[in-house]
C-alpha cells in the first residue's frame, strides 16, 4: 500500500470531487421504471491507420512487394456488452489505450461501430477530447456559438448561451477575444463549459476534471452533481479514481478493447488498483493509471 | 452545497428553454455500410441547421483576417490587390495602351474572381472536413454542413469582388447587355456544379490524403483549359485544341461569362452543358459523401 498512497493522494488532488462528493446524496435509480438509456450490445470498433510510403524506393516499388502494409488496423473494442439506466453515473477507466475514448465516441454516435449495436435514447451532449473542436483564430463567443449551433441549438437560445458559459467558465473579457490566446486551462474549462450547458440528457465527458484549479473543480463537480440530481445520464472517463468512488453509481474497467469488469464502483476501483500495483511491482516505473 | 454560493448557475438551472429536450430522441448505431441514408430525412436536417452553414461561413472569413491590422478591410483589399496585379501584367503584355485591353483587362478580372469560385472549392472545400476534424470528432451533425459552409463562404467573397469589378466595369465604359438578366442562373449553375465538387474531393480527401498535393495541379491546369487568361475567339486558330478543351466541365460556362460581360447572351448550348454537368457533379458528389460520411471520424 505504501507505493500506491502517494498516488491515489495526487489522484484525489487532481479530481478535487472527494470533498464534494461525500455530502452529496446517493443517486437513486429506478431503473426498473425507465429503460436502459444506453444499450451496448457486442461492440467493436476499430481505427484504420494508414501508413505512407516510407522512403521514395518504398513509393516506386512498395506497391509491389505483397508484405507492404498501407493500412493496418487497429482493433479498439471488442465485444462490449452493458446497460446504462437512467440518470446513472456511470464511471470508466483504464489505462492509456484501453478503449476509453472509444466507447465515448461511438455511444456518441461518432465513430460507426465495426459489430453489434448501440441504442440511445435521449440528446446527447459530449466533451470528447478537451480543447478539439475548436477554430483557434475565433473568439470564445464564436467557438461557443458554432459548437451550439452544429448541436442544432435555436437561434434563440444562443442570445443566453454564450454568456452563461462565459461565466461558467470564468472567462471574463477573454471570451470576445481569439482562442490563440487562451490558456490550456481556460481552453479545457470552456470545453466543458460548453457540453454542460447544453442541457444534454445524456453527458459523456472524456478527462474534463483535468485543468483548472482546485476552486474550478468544485464548480465542475457540482454542476455534475446537479446534472446527475436532474435525471440526467452521466458518462466519464477519467483517471480520477476518487471522483468515481465518490460520484458513480456504476464503473466500467476496460483493458486493451475489453472489459475487465463491470459493477459497483468501490469493488471495480479497488481491483483495479491491486492490478495497477501488481503492474507498477513489475515494471520499473508506470505513471498511466 | 448552498446553490446560494453559486447565483450564476442557479439562475442557468432554472432556464432551460430547449424544448427539443421533452421529445424522446432515440439513436441506433450499427455497423457502418456504404447504403445512402433516407436523403430527404438528410438535408432536413442540414437545412435545419443552416444557421450553423452562415455562420461558420462568416467566421472563418473574419478569423482569416483577424490578426491582421486592415482587419476586415482586407475583403475588399484582396480583389483590388488581385485586379491590379492582372492591369499590371496586361499592360506589360501588350505594351500598354493599345486598344483592346479595356476588355481583356475586365474580362480577365471578373473571369479570375469567378474561377475563384470553383478553385476555393477544390482547394479549401476539399480540405473542410479534415479542417473540422474538431468539431467532427467531438460532436454529431450532419458533415454536408461543412463543405457546403466553403461554398458558401467563398459565394460570401465573391460579393466585395464583384462590387470591384463593377466599378471597373463602369469605368471601362463596358456595355450592359440583356444577358445579364442570366448572370444569376450560371452563377447558380457553378454553385450548382462547386457543390457537386466539394463533396466528392472533400470525401476523396479524407480516404486519400495525397487528393490535397495533387488538387494544386488540377486546378492550374484547369485554369490553362479554361477561357481565363485568353478568349474563346483566340482558339479559333486552333480548332482541334477547342474541341479538345470543351471535355473541361467549366469551359462552356465561362465562354458563357464571356459573351454575358461583353454584352451578349450565352448560347443555349453553353447553358445546357453547364447544366449538364452540374447536374452530373451534383449526383455523384452527393452520393459519393453521404455513403462515406458516417465513417470519416474514423479516418481523419
Amino acid at each position: 500500500m505504501s507505493a500506491l498512497s502517494p498516488s491515489t493522494s495526487d489522484l484525489a488532488d487532481d479530481a478535487g470531487l472527494s470533498a464534494t462528493f461525500d455530502a452529496a446524496p446517493s443517486n437513486v435509480v429506478e431503473s426498473t421504471v425507465e429503460p436502459n438509456v444506453i444499450e451496448v450490445e457486442n461492440l467493436a470498433a476499430q481505427y484504420r491507420v494508414r501508413v505512407g510510403a516510407a522512403s521514395m524506393r518504398d513509393g516506386v516499388f512498395g506497391r509491389f512487394r505483397r508484405n507492404q502494409a498501407r493500412a493496418r488496423i487497429v482493433p479498439a473494442l471488442r465485444g462490449i456488452s452493458l446497460t446504462v439506466p437512467k440518470g446513472a453515473v456511470l464511471g470508466i477507466i483504464g489505462r492509456n489505450g484501453a478503449g476509453k475514448s472509444t466507447l465515448l465516441r461511438a455511444i456518441a454516435g461518432i465513430i460507426p461501430p465495426a459489430e453489434g449495436r448501440i441504442t440511445v435514447r435521449g440528446q446527447v451532449s459530449s466533451l470528447l477530447a478537451a480543447g478539439i473542436g475548436f477554430n483557434q483564430s475565433l473568439t470564445g463567443r464564436d467557438n461557443i456559438n458554432l459548437g451550439a449551433l452544429a448541436r442544432g441549438l435555436s437561434e434563440e437560445r444562443l442570445e443566453t448561451l454564450a454568456d452563461e458559459i462565459a461565466e461558467f467558465a470564468q472567462l471574463g473579457e477573454y471570451l470576445d477575444l481569439p482562442m490563440r490566446g487562451y490558456s490550456s486551462g481556460m481552453t479545457s474549462r470552456l470545453g466543458f463549459a460548453i457540453a454542460a450547458h447544453l442541457d444534454p440528457e445524456i453527458l459523456l465527458i472524456d478527462e474534463a476534471l483535468a485543468g483548472g484549479d482546485s476552486k474550478y473543480k468544485e464548480r465542475v463537480a457540482y454542476k455534475l452533481w446537479d446534472m446527475s440530481n436532474q435525471g440526467r445520464t452521466l458518462v466519464i472517463v477519467t483517471h480520477g479514481l476518487v471522483a468515481i468512488r465518490s460520484m458513480a453509481t456504476s464503473c466500467l474497467w476496460l483493458h486493451q478493447g475489453k472489459i475487465v469488469a463491470h459493477g459497483d464502483p468501490e469493488d471495480v476501483v479497488s481491483s483495479y488498483m491491486r492490478y495497477c500495483r501488481i503492474e507498477r511491482s513489475e515494471e520499473s516505473f508506470d505513471e498511466d493509471y | 452545497m448552498p446553490a446560494s454560493k453559486y447565483p450564476a448557475m442557479a439562475r442557468l438551472f432554472d432556464t432551460r428553454t430547449d424544448a427539443k429536450a421533452d421529445e424522446p430522441v432515440v439513436n441506433v448505431y450499427e455497423p457502418h455500410t456504404v447504403d445512402l441514408p433516407h436523403v430527404a430525412t438528410y438535408f432536413r436536417g442540414v437545412w435545419e441547421r443552416r444557421l450553423f452553414l452562415t455562420s461558420m461561413a462568416r467566421s472563418d472569413i473574419k478569423g482569416k483576417h483577424a490578426d491582421m491590422v486592415a482587419g476586415q478591410l482586407w475583403a475588399l483589399l484582396d480583389p483590388i490587390c488581385q485586379a491590379f496585379t492582372y492591369w499590371i501584367l496586361l499592360s506589360i503584355l501588350r505594351g500598354g495602351g493599345q486598344r483592346g485591353s479595356a476588355e481583356g483587362l475586365t474580362l480577365l478580372v471578373a473571369s479570375i474572381f469567378l474561377f475563384g469560385l470553383t478553385r476555393d472549392a477544390l482547394t479549401e472545400g476539399a480540405r473542410s472536413i479534415i479542417k473540422g476534424r474538431g468539431l467532427i470528432l467531438n460532436t454529431v451533425f450532419p458533415r454536408a454542413l461543412l463543405p457546403l459552409a466553403s461554398v458558401y463562404k467563398s459565394l460570401l467573397q465573391l460579393g466585395p469582388a464583384a462590387l470591384i469589378y463593377l466599378i471597373m466595369h463602369v469605368i471601362a465604359g463596358r456595355p450592359f447587355g440583356i444577358g445579364l438578366a442570366l448572370l444569376p442562373l450560371m452563377l447558380l449553375l457553378q454553385t450548382v456544379l462547386n457543390i457537386g465538387l466539394v463533396f466528392l474531393m472533400s470525401t476523396a480527401t479524407v480516404h486519400l490524403p495525397d487528393m490535397s498535393n495533387f488538387i494544386g495541379y488540377v486546378v492550374r491546369l484547369l485554369m490553362f483549359t479554361t477561357p481565363i487568361l485568353y478568349t474563346v475567339e483566340a482558339l479559333q486558330k486552333y480548332p482541334a485544341v477547342k474541341k479538345l478543351l470543351l471535355i473541361n466541365p467549366i469551359f462552356p460556362l465561362f465562354a458563357g461569362y464571356h459573351e454575358i460581360l461583353r454584352g451578349g447572351m450565352p448560347t443555349v448550348s453553353q447553358v445546357l452543358l453547364t447544366a449538364a454537368w452540374a447536374t452530373f457533379f451534383l449526383v455523384i458528389g452527393t452520393r459519393t459523401f453521404l455513403r462515406h460520411e458516417r465513417s470519416f471520424a474514423l479516418h481523419i
